[in-house]
């Protein structure tokens, strides 16, 4: 987490197709102090290009643009700016557009719902401990870690799963049936900011977990070298 | 047999010794003692039918009437002397053919008489007589008078005549009498037995191969029982036609079976056959009576040329091919060949050209062998029946392991299907239940946008009000994508999910919301419809508490109940009362319980004025999905 220098914007990238949202979103950015739109994009490729000369502190992106998927900007910028924090857009927050794009590298997400936001709220939030993770995303990070299969239909497990402290399933228990984060921090006895962190780290992982199958899969497709798995 | 591979070279030392033995028989085929007197000169008086008698003072012996007279009936007068030096030692006479009838009289004694002359029913002539001469008739010099009555081509006549002691002659006529008798009767009924055998598995399998081999063999077991009987059921030349007639058909019969046997039945070979074994009695009956002398020696030329191409065929299949019944044919072909051949060679070549030459050979006693040869047909057949046994036995082991097999194969590929099927069938309720729950979900989104689109036409009702439907309206979409991500029974993260949902909605509203949601245990049989059921209770509830019952404070916990094998959800708020929202003209209530029941679970709703407590307890062992 870099802190904000007092001279300059953070500089917050915006990828969305929906012309309404973009303008919307890009209006709450330009009227909080000390944030910036750095650029503003409707389609991924234009988007991917220019984040690879261009630094960015924050990009929102929604999943479905009309030239492919939102995760692949969020991928690309992870790669790039490892610094940069990375929310999608989402309509309805489901678990399955969350919980891959947390895998792609997003540590949090905004819902689409036309509701008030605080936009403020939200990229403190974000710079802090992530966005709020809501509780079938916790329900489904805890699935993988005890490697249940939730359904027949999903597939074996994986050679590398997310493997939690004590702490975190703690944090993640509570919070999959429903008690808030303040309700959470209470429970276990730490401040806010503690499990704000423990849910931080959780993303990470789950980006890390997937980093970790895709050179593990690379390592058996023969794409890399012997010598990088060795430890 | 086992570890026997023969080959080409192993049937030509069989070959070899084979005729090798038939040579040394025959060379010591007589068996006479030499202390016997052999009367081989004798005075004859014949006296052919319808001619005057004719007397020849010294005619050598054997006597073939055959050779002499041909088909002529008549008799003959035989006179010997024969000196006798022991006159105390019990002597006797040894005949090796004689016949057709006779009488035997010593010194004017008549000692032996069989058969009356002219009974053409009658043949003595078959078997070798042994006549004992009784004591007290012998004198140092003796005259021994044989008559015989002959029919033409019957086969009668008289061979050279021993005289001796018994002791002398005892071994050769039990010899001869053994195999002539003894073993004849046995190998009739080996034939028999044989033969109906065959016949049987000819019952069973209809196989023409097993008829042939079984009449064959009763056929011959006629013509040995022939050769064992003195009278015969018809009178001759007919009787002779008959037994003519027996002998080539079971012969040719034989032969079509070893044929088929081999695979070869077939061709100008099989026609020949056929039209020898038909034309065979019509074709000695008219050579009889139209009188053609040679007409049986040209049938039977004819026969046996058709038998040596039938000999050679089997025999050189037998060479070139490897299964075991077949080479077994084979040598049984060939030793009948090399027995025939002798045959031929002792009972007709050698006589005829000693009787033409005036040479001294006697073969009269000798008998055909190829009646015993046919004992080795019984064992090629019992070899073949062994051999089709054994394959037949291996091709239903090899068919019932292909059924088997096939039958593995067909379980399997119903199993994948069934299973395919279940698999299916499984989905597809999985989708009709998801479309099911999409219709619901559409329904109720349909009738929300309707009302939130009556709202906005109506003048009179404000914008924050619409906000509001419209709000409620995406709040119900976003439970439609929860509803569809599968908690499996997890009670607890369903009652999260919503609460995740409403908080901006209680926020907005003022309305504190006390949470506590235990550790709850998995429900069994949870379905997706389940879900939506207990989520639109809750969030029907949660609406009435939020918009009309005017709630500041609420409060949801949910545990198990052990009493009640159930999890019970407690929603209670201090609001108006669930009255107002019956007023308020919500179909609300009606909908919550016909969820409830559809999840066999209790709904209980306690409302006053000072506050509302709803109780959904849900069972934990569901019923199954209704179809």
């Amino acid at each position: 987490m870099t802190p904000i220098p007092a001279d300059t914007k953070v500089r917050v990238v915006i990828v969305e197709d929906d012309d309404h949202a973009r303008s919307h979103l890009g209006a709450a950015i330009a009227a909080l102090p000390g944030y910036a739109l750095a650029a503003s994009f409707d389609q991924m490729r234009p988007a991917i290009a220019w984040l690879e000369s261009n630094p960015a502190d924050i990009l929102l992106t929604d999943l479905g643009l009309p030239d492919g998927s939102g995760i692949d900007v969020i991928r690309a910028c992870a790669a790039r700016w490892p610094a940069c924090d990375i929310m999608v857009i989402t309509m309805f927050g489901d678990e399955n557009n969350v919980l891959s794009s947390m895998e792609a590298g997003a540590t949090g997400y905004i819902l689409k719902d036309g509701g008030p936001f605080d936009m403020g709220r939200m990229m403190q939030d974000l710079r802090a401990g992530g966005s709020p993770m809501s509780p079938l995303i916790a329900r489904k990070v805890l699935e993988r870690a005890l490697q249940r299969t939730p359904s027949p239909a999903a597939p074996p497990a994986l050679p590398f799963n997310v493997t939690l402290t004590k702490r975190e399933s703690d944090t993640l228990n509570l919070i999959a049936r429903g008690y808030t984060y303040e309700e959470t921090a209470r429970a276990l006895s730490v401040s806010l900011s503690t499990i704000q962190t423990h849910i931080r780290g959780i993303y990470g992982k789950l980006a890390v977990n997937s980093r970790s199958e895709a050179v593990f899969e690379a390592h058996k497709l023969g794409l890399l070298q012997d010598g990088l798995l060795k430890p | 047999m086992i570890g026997w591979r023969p080959s080409a070279a192993r049937f030509g030392e069989i070959w070899i010794c084979i005729l090798l033995l038939t040579l040394c028989l025959l060379a010591g085929a007589s068996g006479r003692g030499h202390a016997a007197t052999v009367l081989d000169r004798a005075a004859v008086q014949v006296e052919l039918q319808g001619a005057a008698p004719a007397w020849f003072a010294d005619v050598p012996l054997p006597y073939n009437w055959n050779f002499q007279h041909g088909d002529s009936d008549g008799r003959a007068r035989f006179s010997f002397a024969f000196p006798v030096r022991d006159t105390e030692t019990p002597h006797a006479i040894y005949l090796p053919r004689i016949g057709n009838t006779f009488e035997i009289s010593v010194n004017g004694v008549l000692i032996e008489r069989m058969g009356s002359p002219g009974n053409r029913y009658e043949d003595f002539a078959k078997q070798p007589r042994y006549v004992r001469i009784p004591s007290g008739i012998l004198r140092q010099r003796n005259t021994l008078e044989i008559s015989i009555d002959a029919q033409g081509g019957r086969k009668g006549g008289l061979s050279q005549v021993l005289v001796g002691p018994r002791a002398e002659l005892d071994p050769a006529h039990r010899f001869n009498h053994f195999w002539q008798t003894t073993g004849l009767l046995a190998v009739a009924i080996v034939s028999f037995v044989l033969g109906a055998f065959a016949f049987l598995l000819w019952l069973r399998q209809r196989d023409v191969l097993y008829l042939y081999y079984a009449c064959a063999e009763f056929l011959w077991m006629l013509y040995l029982g022939d050769s064992l009987s003195e009278t015969s059921p018809l009178p001759w030349p007919w009787w002779g036609i008959v037994v003519y007639s027996v002998q080539t058909t079971g012969a040719l019969l034989i032969f079509k079976f070893s044929l088929l046997a081999i695979g070869r039945h077939e061709g100008w070979l099989k026609r020949l056959l056929n039209w020898n074994l038909l034309l065979t009695p019509p074709f000695v009956m008219f050579s009889f009576f139209a009188g053609l002398p040679w007409g049986e020696q040209f049938w039977k030329f004819v026969t046996d040329t058709l038998s040596l191409c039938v000999i050679v065929t089997v025999v050189r299949h037998g060479i070139l091919h490897k299964e075991l019944e077949k080479r077994v044919l084979a040598v049984g072909m060939l030793l009948l060949a090399m027995i025939g051949i002798r045959d031929e060679l002792v009972l007709v070549i050698l006589p005829y050209t000693n009787f033409m030459t005036g040479g001294r050979i006697d073969l009269f006693e000798q008998f055909a062998w190829s009646r015993y040869a046919w004992v080795l047909f019984g064992l090629s057949l019992a070899w073949i029946i062994a051999e089709r046994m054994r394959k037949s036995t291996q091709e239903i082991a090899a068919m019932n392991q292909t059924l088997s097999r096939r039958l593995a194969e067909r379980e399997n590929e119903l199993h994948a299907a069934f299973a395919l099927q279940a698999r299916s069938e499984r989905q597809q309720a999985m989708i009709e239940e998801r479309q099911r729950l999409m219709r619901d979900m559409h329904d109720g989104l349909g009738s929300q946008l309707v009302g939130a689109l009556q709202l906005a036409l109506n003048p009179a009702v404000s914008k924050d009000a619409l906000a509001g439907q419209l709000r409620e309206t995406l709040d119900h979409l976003k439970m439609t994508v929860d509803a569809m991500q599968d908690t499996q029974g997890d009670i607890a993260a369903l009652l999260g999910a919503l609460r995740y949902r409403l908080n901006p909605r209680l926020a907005a509203a003022g309305v504190r919301l006390d949470w506590a949601v235990e550790l709850l245990p998995e429900i069994a049989d949870w379905t997706l419809p389940k879900s939506r059921d207990v989520q639109m209770i809750l969030f029907e509830a949660f609406s009435n508490l939020i918009v009309h019952a005017g709630a500041r404070h609420a409060e949801l916990r949910a545990g198990e109940d052990t009493e009640r094998h159930a999890i019970r959800i407690v929603l209670r708020d201090d609001g108006r009362g669930f009255d107002a929202a019956v007023q308020a003209g919500g179909h609300g209530l009606a909908n919550m319980r016909a969820r409830a029941a559809r999840l066999s679970a209790e709904l209980l709703i306690d409302s006053s004025p000072a506050g509302t407590a709803i109780t959904l307890l849900l069972p934990l062992e569901q019923a199954g999905t209704p179809a």
